[in-house]
């Protein structure tokens, strides 16, 4: 019985022929991953990618900001002038606010 | 939704929002600076007037208040009195007209007591800043009452002709 085991075992092996991997093949197989990781997936993928790196996302976030603020100063400084310029207007002449 | 849309999405909305912010935050700081709390502080800032000559015309200014507030109830007044007679049942057409002479009497007597006012604020200013001071309040007050004629005069040659209708 053991003698017929064994060599069932054997007609097994020698049917199933196991293959050598080539040398370096994981190796290689990480650095096609790498590879495939460092290369840009389109327009989205690049944007997002720099919305994440934070320091690209804090600058430009803090360039919009100080360009928004500048704006918004601007418009309130011609805004601010109006109002004090009208507010004198109304107290020199009571039929200013009328119009 | 992609993943990668979702973080520029998120992006935009923080980036919107900051800016928003941003603007709204310096727009109203701006406007407080600038317009300040003062009635005059118009004045110190467009025609770029120092201490001494912002204290003659404040002394000016409150000297005049008064002297409006006074002309401004005598109008208030004088309009009651028009009112009244034209809501009596007998009311007769001279005494109307009457009161209504009286009133655009006073109110000439107001824009002349304003047009001083403004002459004398423009004396206590530099001499080309003066200039430029009193035309433009007659421009911003005397002048909105002539054009407002002038837009009479206007429907007088587009057909509106008084006594027609």
């Amino acid at each position: 019985m053991e003698q017929a085991d064994y060599k069932l075992r054997e007609l097994l092996r020698a049917s199933r022929p196991v293959a050598e991997l080539p040398p370096g093949f994981e190796r290689k197989v990480w650095q096609r991953i790498e590879k495939r990781e460092d290369q840009p997936g389109g327009l989205v993928e690049l944007l997002s990618r720099w919305i994440l790196t934070p320091r690209i996302a804090a600058g430009a976030l803090a360039a919009v900001m100080v360009i928004s603020a500048a704006l918004g100063a601007a418009r309130g400084v011609h805004v601010g002038d109006q109002e004090a310029r009208s507010r004198y207007l109304a107290s020199v002449d009571p039929s200013h606010h009328q119009r | 939704m992609g993943r990668a849309t979702k973080v520029i999405l998120t992006g935009a909305l923080v980036g919107v929002a900051s800016a928003a912010l941003a603007y709204l935050g310096a727009m109203r700081l701006s406007v407080q600076k600038t317009a300040g709390s003062d009635d005059l502080a118009w004045l110190r800032h467009e025609f770029r007037l120092n201490d001494s000559e912002m204290e003659r015309i404040r002394q000016l200014h409150e000297g005049y208040l008064p002297k409006c507030r006074e002309m401004c109830a005598k109008i208030a007044a004088k309009r009651a009195e028009i009112d009244e007679v034209l809501s009596a049942s007998t009311s007769a057409a001279a005494v109307t007209e009457q009161k209504l002479v009286e009133l655009g009497a006073l109110r000439a007597q107001c824009q002349a007591q304003m047009l001083r006012h403004f002459e004398e604020v423009s004396r206590a200013m530099p001499a080309e800043q003066g200039k430029r001071y009193l035309a433009e309040m007659q421009r911003q007050t005397l002048g909105f009452h002539e054009r407002f004629e002038n837009s009479m005069g206007e429907g007088v040659h587009s057909g509106h002709v008084h006594g027609d209708h």
